[in-house]
């Protein structure tokens, strides 16, 4: 029984054990099945690493929360000057580039024209209409090319605080202490040759404070007219599509937009015409001057307003001369006329055209260049030879060399011209260097390269130091395009290449000034221009007189001693037209003559020599001994430069002023956090996602 | 039947014809999220190294000072200078203080305002740093803490006095006419965005150093 009951037992247990067998056996064959399946999930590529990574990714997830009042805001990035438009008054710390804004109420120039001479009286009225003070301000605006910024005021209500000239260093001291201790301050500097900014310290709540700068400029006679050109803006591709006065408080522009022009214009000699190009003017006679206000107050636009007065075909000048006593010298500016060259050159030339398409040429500018060329290409005869360079981050020429201008290449040309669309950076380095080098360049050849931009770049030293080593023998002409151009640019790469600027206003003068640039392409240039004078001791600027063009007058400003004996001194002018082999002499004899008028020609001297100095540092001069030259000439005569700035402080004010000042003292809060965390999130992800697509893939 | 499967076929042939190619841009596509991804975490790696070892090369240069008295630069191309050496007791935590508070010198230490004051002077020094790197100890800052501020006039000691959250879009800090210390840095502390308007601000106030 009980081997009956212990087999009943064993076979009980025997079909235990043969379930669980069964049941270890179906695990067996589940398990068989389940792995190509686990095979699939190993596909899809969750092994060991990958929980890792992600794991870990997840892991700094949880870390930071996501916080939605941390948004970062774009408008509160460090501000550069290079985007800096004229309308930006701001409340701007330069430690922590952060800004709130004050509000530039009014803009007004005042200018004077005596013939050659244009002194102009810039005022600009800030006002804080905020409740609290406002510890620093500083406004950049663009300055007029070739001029002598020589007298700052700063006038709070009543008072009238004259600037005085330092160097820029000595000058940032003075203007850094004073914003400390409470006292309004305000500094005026150069940032660069055509963009100066006012630095102004302690505004009070509700009080209005006006800067005014003072400076002169000489102005050109050319082709058939004098020029009066007062930029409104510093560049123009930063100006927004439309003029929006609702901007947020933090953000910039809190220019008006308010300017008024009024210019008194002395011309001594009767006038034909005179036109202003962009804006609306009133002109009214007065005695002999003319009254010239402008009529818009408010100015949406940014175009320079550009004065043009023509005089009467009589009264078309051969020679003008200004001057002033001072300190024992004679300082004068005269300007004097070659006399026209009625035979066109003979030489064959060789026409380099290069062209900018890059993004700050969107537009009218574009359009107006493409008008410039097409009709330079079509004036082009089969003699010539030729070759267009388009450029914008990257240069492409038509030709590997230049090619005679035959129907089929003109054709191809006007090809290449028709897809120039504008986009890129304005890298023009490249384009000029294949312009200048040999392959484009033909001896025996006048070789002329046309050379059409509207000059937004920022490294202008380098380019000139380009374009004055790899010259050579050929001439470079530029032509600026558009409303705003940078003339401080077109003018010193013209000087540097040896070659003149033409300015095309608007899309209507495309053909008369390119007609008027070919007609001075193909005259022969007066070379060798030299000046002797019947005296010693004679500084005189620019030391070296450039080749004169067609319509171009000689322009130079010089110091002469005063002698009482001999009388005033005179000088002869001379030159020769070269055409060729034949070669022809020019000169003629001015006497200096006192006009008891004119001051200030002295300064204008002393910053065309600056100029010249400030040239020789970008072509690699004694840094140190130029500067210091520089310094001396600036602070001699009054100049804003490079290194001599101008400030202005009130020192007197009533006590509770300077302490409420000094009371509400503030600064900006700086930036707070590096930003690595997000990077580092960011990136991990990537590296999960991509690790983990290799997998299956 | 056949045509059915030759179809099948045709179809397959054209699917492993698009695959091939598709796989190709897929592993370009994953080569490149993968440089990125690498590049990004290379460059915050970067940044925080540099916040950390510029510390030591300050350090340095603070130990230089102390000793002549005379500014010195921490590295031969920098353009600020060493002023202070802060230290929070209770939390175990120094730095170096670097003058000029922008956003190149406060990627390598706290920096200070340079319109505000120094300690010992009857005006609020101005102390930032980021919030992710040398202030992120700021948050366990607690009201009633000392800290030290070693300059070249001496050691001062400051009293944490108040703790506060700002919109730095709306409010500066207020420079005052009294010795006291004002730490800034980003606030929320431990967000992923940078660039807020908020701000930490940790106020101390001087006390007569024992």
């Amino acid at each position: 029984m009980n081997t009956e009951q212990s087999k009943h037992e064993v076979t009980k247990n025997k079909s235990i054990r043969w379930q669980l067998e069964q049941l270890a056996q179906k695990k067996a064959t589940q398990k068989k099945v389940s792995h190509p399946s686990a095979k699939k999930y190993h596909k899809l590529g969750l092994n060991w690493k990958d929980v890792v990574i992600f794991s870990l990714a997840m892991f700094y997830t949880t870390l930071y929360h996501v916080n939605a009042y941390a948004q970062s805001d774009s408008s509160l990035q460090a501000v550069n000057f290079d985007e800096i438009t004229s309308g930006m008054m701001m409340e701007f710390n330069k430690t922590t580039g952060e800004y709130h804004s004050l509000k530039l109420v009014q803009t007004e120039y005042d200018v004077d024209v005596f013939g050659l001479l244009a002194t102009i009286k810039l005022k600009q009225t800030f006002f804080n209409d905020q409740d609290g003070w406002i510890t620093e301000g500083v406004y950049a605006f663009p300055m007029a090319d070739k001029s002598a910024v020589y007298e700052l005021k700063m006038i709070l209500g009543e008072r009238v605080i004259e600037g005085e000239i330092h160097e820029k260093k000595q000058a940032e001291q003075i203007y850094e202490q004073a914003k400390s201790d409470g006292l309004t301050a305000t500094m005026v500097k150069q940032y660069r040759p055509n963009i100066f900014t006012a630095d102004i310290a302690n505004i009070a709540p509700q009080e209005a404070i006006s800067v005014e700068i003072t400076y002169q400029l000489s102005l050109r006679y050319e082709q058939d007219f004098y020029e009066l050109r007062l930029p409104m803006a510093i560049k123009e591709r930063y100006i927004p599509e439309g003029f929006d006065a609702k901007l947020p408080l933090t953000y910039g522009v809190k220019d008006q937009m308010y300017r008024s022009i009024d210019i008194n214009l002395d011309v001594g000699f009767e006038l034909d015409e005179i036109r202003s190009l962009h804006h609306n003017v009133e002109i009214n006679q007065n005695f002999s001057t003319q009254q010239i206000n402008l009529k818009d107050e408010q100015l949406y636009d940014h175009n320079d307003f550009v004065l043009r007065w023509h005089p009467t075909l009589e009264q078309t000048p051969t020679a003008a001369y200004f001057s002033e006593q001072k300190g024992g010298f004679e300082y004068s500016l005269l300007m004097v006329m070659p006399p026209s060259q009625v035979e066109k050159s003979s030489q064959p030339r060789n026409m380099t055209y290069i062209m900018d398409t890059s993004g700050s040429m969107h537009g009218m500018a574009l359009e107006q260049s493409k008008d410039a060329l097409l009709f330079a290409l079509s004036e082009l005869d089969s003699g010539t030879y030729f070759n267009v360079i388009d450029f914008d981050s990257t240069a492409k020429a038509l030709f590997p060399s230049s090619m005679p201008a035959t129907p089929a290449n003109i054709g191809k040309a006007l090809d290449f011209v028709d897809t120039f669309s504008s986009d890129g950076g304005t890298n023009m380095a490249p384009a000029l260097q294949i312009a200048m080098q040999r392959e484009n360049i033909k001896s025996g050849y006048l070789n002329q390269i046309i050379f059409m931009t509207d000059g937004s770049v920022g490294n202008e030293a380098q380019i000139f130091d380009q374009i004055a080593q790899d010259i050579g023998d050929a001439r470079l002409f530029t032509i600026a395009i558009g409303p705003a151009p940078n003339n401080y640019f077109m003018n010193k790469a013209a000087m540097f290449g040896r070659g003149t600027y033409t300015h095309i206003a608007a899309l209507d003068q495309v053909n008369e000034s390119m007609s008027h640039l070919f007609a001075q392409l193909q005259h022969p240039a007066l070379t060798d221009v030299k000046i002797t004078w019947d005296t010693s001791d004679v500084i005189q600027s620019p030391s070296v007189i450039p080749d004169l063009y067609l319509d171009q007058p000689l322009i130079i400003t010089s110091k002469t001693p005063v002698n009482k004996t001999t009388g005033a001194p005179s000088f002869v002018v001379s030159g020769l037209s070269s055409d060729g082999n034949e070669k022809n002499t020019w000169s003629e004899q001015i006497k200096l003559n006192d006009d008891d008028r004119t001051t200030g020609i002295s300064r204008l001297w002393a910053r065309n020599k600056v100029e010249e100095m400030t040239d020789d540092l970008m072509l690699g001069g004694d840094h140190e001994l130029l500067k210091e030259k520089i310094i001396d000439l600036a602070l001699k005569h009054r100049l804003i430069t490079e290194f001599t700035a101008m400030v202005a402080v009130d020192r007197n004010p009533d006590a509770s002023r300077m302490a409420e000042a000094k009371a509400a003292q503030s600064a900006a809060y700086p930036q707070g956090s590096l930003g690595w965390r997000r990077n580092l999130l960011i990136g991990m992800l990537m590296v999960t996602l991509a690790l983990m697509a290799r997998r299956i893939y | 039947m056949i045509t059915s499967n030759s179809r099948s076929l045709a179809f397959g042939a054209k699917a492993t014809k698009h695959t091939s190619r598709s796989r190709m841009w897929i592993k370009l596509i994953i080569a490149a999220v993968l440089t990125v991804g690498s590049w990004q975490v290379g460059s915050s790696v970067y940044l925080l190294a540099k916040a950390q070892l510029a510390q030591y090369l300050i350090a340095d240069a603070w130990q230089a000072t102390l000793r002549d008295g005379k500014k010195h630069k921490p590295w031969d191309w920098a353009d600020t200078h060493p002023i202070a050496k802060l230290s929070f007791p209770d939390l175990d935590e120094t730095s170096y203080v670097l003058e000029g508070a922008n956003g190149r010198n406060m990627a390598f230490g706290p920096a200070r305002t340079i319109v505000g004051g120094m300690p010992g002077d009857q005006l609020s020094t101005i102390i930032s740093a980021h919030n992710d790197s040398h202030f992120s100890f700021l948050k366990e800052v607690k009201l009633g803490e000392l800290i030290h501020v070693e300059t070249v006039d001496g050691n001062f000691a400051y009293r944490v006095q108040d703790l506060k959250v700002i919109d730095s879009s709306k409010q500066r800090v207020l420079i005052n006419q009294t010795d006291e210390l004002i730490l800034t840095t980003c606030y929320p502390f431990n967000t992923l965005q940078t660039g807020g308007d908020l701000r930490y601000q940790v106020t101390a106030v001087r006390i007569q150093s024992t």
